[in-house]
């Protein structure tokens, strides 16, 4: 009896304890968080458009900073939306005028992300961006720290491929960004890929990946091949077994269930129909039967015409 | 009694053969494209796509020209099917080809200048080249120029209605058309249209 009301008593006490520290962690958390959302708040009032637009100093140089500047909605949507500026950029940048080192103190994405790293920095040191020996070619300089939004949280397929080509075309069509890389002249990518018909509607419905990368089991592998080993074969997708099952439309292919009206790839119908891939087996199946059906019906009609001409003559 | 006319001008049989041999590209391209496959399809993908596009919009030029042609010679009333007592008349065609073809008798519509086609093919002339055939070419520019294609349809991507649209019309057509070509045998000799749409002269 005595043990019991022991013990009741130190399972409420224990209770209480874990109870107040869950409490005391819930308001660090939240205290934290806020203190993130203030860093931010407070580098912004200058690297925004908003703080180009009405700078809180004079002594600036609005010029410089205007090429600084971060999109504060694609930050609140991006994956370091929770991690603070200073995390990264350390404590040069903490006041203004900034310290010497705000520009060389930038962090390694390895800091934080030691298990993709291990997973990704030997295929990035195969791509041809790193063999070309670009200077400070970085993960970076695809995937912007500041925008970047989880793959796994896109809305669709489109969206994967917008964010996805909008980082390489904002070098491959880009004078100005591209000189920083290569003294190399850019080439235009409408005549680099002149061989592919709508190009355009290409670069929005496949990620330009699709074809400069071999395919991998598990995401999307980052060695870039040379040109001649890119895809060119338009088969590779449009077919009925299109490499678009394993590539862009994966996840889409898992999540699919039974199709009742007869579609192959279905999965891909909500975004785009594709010429080879989406085709209705059913219409194939009935087209196939007419077309036989007029066939033997008009084969029919001429031997009976021969046969009926042949008795008529015989007769006479 | 044999008779002479000419009945198929230069300008008609041009824009036929042309119209006859566009269709036959078309037809190998577009089967390669919506059968596309590594090795198994009659074309090259590319060069399919290719051949496809230029011969599309060949086929839309000349259809502007069938068309205008109509207008400016008459022709068109040639395709309208004339009410009065139509139906007997498509009754007798009817009959024509089911019965009496067989026990050697002669078209009841023998082709003559006013009065070219039978009552079947008014009517399924008109259909074709006046609904159907529009339709092809509207649901083939808009899948050359999917910008101008709804954006959405029947809660997926308005180019699928399309395509379907397109491969459906075209496979009517191509229907028609096998059943045109052998329909024509049907003259007083096997021969007899055959030669009169490539010379223009019919004669029996
Ligand atoms: C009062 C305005 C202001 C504030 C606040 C401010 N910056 Fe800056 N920052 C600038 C300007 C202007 C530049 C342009 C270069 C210069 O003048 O040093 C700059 C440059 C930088 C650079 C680039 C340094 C280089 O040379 O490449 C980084 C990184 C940077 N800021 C990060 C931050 C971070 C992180 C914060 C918040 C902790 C912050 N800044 C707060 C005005 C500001
Ligand atoms: C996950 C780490 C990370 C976070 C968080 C981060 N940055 Fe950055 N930032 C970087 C990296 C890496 C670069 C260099 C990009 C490059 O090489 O193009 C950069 C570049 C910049 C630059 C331009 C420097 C230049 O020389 O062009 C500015 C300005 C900047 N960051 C400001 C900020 C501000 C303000 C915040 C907070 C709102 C912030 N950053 C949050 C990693 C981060
Ligand atoms: C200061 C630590 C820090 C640095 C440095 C950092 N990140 Fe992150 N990153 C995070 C945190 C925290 C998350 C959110 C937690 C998560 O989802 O793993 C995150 C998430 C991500 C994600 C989404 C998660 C995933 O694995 O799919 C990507 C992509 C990413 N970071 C890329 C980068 C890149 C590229 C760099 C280098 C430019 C970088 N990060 C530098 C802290 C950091
Ligand atoms: C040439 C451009 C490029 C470079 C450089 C690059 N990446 Fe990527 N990265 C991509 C693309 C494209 C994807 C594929 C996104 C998708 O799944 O569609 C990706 C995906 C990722 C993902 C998964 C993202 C998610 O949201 O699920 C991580 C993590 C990542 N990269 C980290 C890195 C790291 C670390 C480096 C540097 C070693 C790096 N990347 C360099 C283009 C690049
Ligand atoms: C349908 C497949 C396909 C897609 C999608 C694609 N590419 Fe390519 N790309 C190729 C092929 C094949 C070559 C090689 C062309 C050649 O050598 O003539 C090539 C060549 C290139 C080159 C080399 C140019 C040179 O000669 O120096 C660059 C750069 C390039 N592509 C960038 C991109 C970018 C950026 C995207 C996305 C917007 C993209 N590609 C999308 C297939 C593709
Ligand atoms: C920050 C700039 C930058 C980004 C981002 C970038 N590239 Fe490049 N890329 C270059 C430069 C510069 C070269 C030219 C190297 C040279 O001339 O030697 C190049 C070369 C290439 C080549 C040609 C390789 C060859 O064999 O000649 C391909 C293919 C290519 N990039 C594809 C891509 C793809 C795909 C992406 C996006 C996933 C991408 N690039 C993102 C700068 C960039
Ligand atoms: C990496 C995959 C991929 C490759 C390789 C590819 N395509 Fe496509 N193509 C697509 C996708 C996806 C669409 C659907 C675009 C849309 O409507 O959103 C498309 C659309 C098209 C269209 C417009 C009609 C339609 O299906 O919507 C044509 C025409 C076309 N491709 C021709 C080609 C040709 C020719 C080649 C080879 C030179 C080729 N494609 C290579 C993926 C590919
Ligand atoms: C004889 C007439 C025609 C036939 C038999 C035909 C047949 C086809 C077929 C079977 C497809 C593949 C569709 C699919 O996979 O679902 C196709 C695609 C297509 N057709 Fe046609 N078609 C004809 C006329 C036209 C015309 C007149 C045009 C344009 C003016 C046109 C433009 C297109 C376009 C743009 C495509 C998409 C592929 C491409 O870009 O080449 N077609 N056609």
């Amino acid at each position: 009896m005595r043990l019991t009301k022991l013990t009741a008593m130190t399972a409420v006490f224990v209770a209480l304890v874990g109870f107040s520290s869950q409490v005391r962690a819930d308001d660090a958390d939240a205290a934290a968080a806020q203190k993130v959302q203030q860093e931010k708040t407070e580098c912004l009032s200058c690297h925004s458009a908003q703080g180009l637009k009405t700078p809180p100093r004079a002594d600036m140089d609005l010029k410089k900073l205007g090429g600084m500047l971060i999109d504060a909605d694609k930050l609140s949507k991006s994956v370091h939306a929770d991690v603070s500026c200073k995390e990264c950029h350390g404590q040069a940048v903490a006041s203004y005028p900034h310290g010497e080192s705000a520009h060389a103190d930038l962090p390694a994405c390895a800091d934080c992300h030691k298990k993709q790293v291990r997973e990704i920095a030997p295929e990035f040191k195969d791509s041809v961006h790193v063999k070309a020996n670009l200077p400070d070619f970085t993960c970076a300089s695809c995937h912007d720290p500041h925008a970047w939004q989880k793959v796994s949280k896109l809305s669709s397929p489109k969206a994967v491929v917008r964010q996805d080509n909008a980082d390489c075309r904002g070098c491959h069509d880009s004078d100005e960004k591209f000189a920083r890389f290569t003294p190399n002249k850019r080439r235009d990518l409408a005549d680099i890929h002149g061989w592919l018909p709508s190009a355009e509607l290409h670069w929005k419905a496949v990620r330009c990946v699709d074809c400069h990368t071999a395919e991998k089991a598990t995401g999307v592998s980052h060695a870039i091949l040379p040109k001649d080993k890119a895809e060119r074969r338009c088969v590779e997708c449009h077919s009925a077994n299109s490499s678009l099952r394993t590539r862009l439309y994966r996840q889409k292919v898992e999540e699919s269930h039974i199709n009742p009206v007869g579609f192959i790839n279905a999965y891909i119908l909500n975004e785009a129909y594709v010429l080879g891939v989406t085709r209705n087996q059913w219409l194939d199946w009935a087209s196939f039967v007419l077309l036989a059906l007029v066939v033997a019906g008009l084969g029919g009609h001429g031997l009976l015409r021969f046969v009926s001409n042949r008795l008529r003559k015989g007769g006479k | 009694m044999s008779h002479r006319e000419y009945l198929f001008p230069l300008w008609i049989r041009l824009w036929h053969f042309a119209n006859a041999a566009l269709f036959l590209l078309l037809l190998i391209s577009g089967l390669s494209l919506h059968f596309a496959n590594p090795g198994a399809a009659l074309l090259d993908f590319n060069l399919a796509q290719r051949i496809h596009n230029v011969c599309g919009v060949l086929l839309c030029l000349n259809y502007v020209v069938f068309v205008i042609g109509n207008i400016v010679t008459g022709n068109w009333w040639q395709f309208v099917p004339k009410p009065h007592g139509y139906l007997q008349r498509a009754l007798l065609q009817v009959r024509f080809y089911v019965w009496d073809i067989f026990h050697g008798k002669e078209t009841p519509f023998p082709s003559t200048r006013e009065n070219n086609f039978n009552p079947l093919q008014q009517v399924m002339y008109w259909i074709i080249m006046y609904l159907a055939m529009p339709a092809l070419l509207i649901t083939g520019l808009l899948f050359l120029w999917p910008e101008f294609a709804p954006d959405r349809l029947f809660g997926v991507d308005g180019l699928v209605t399309v395509a379907m649209a397109h491969y459906i019309i075209a496979y009517c057509i191509i229907l028609f058309v096998i059943s045109h070509i052998y329909l024509a045998s049907c003259g007083k000799k096997i021969s007899t249209h055959y030669k009169s749409i490539i010379t223009g002269w019919h004669e029996d």
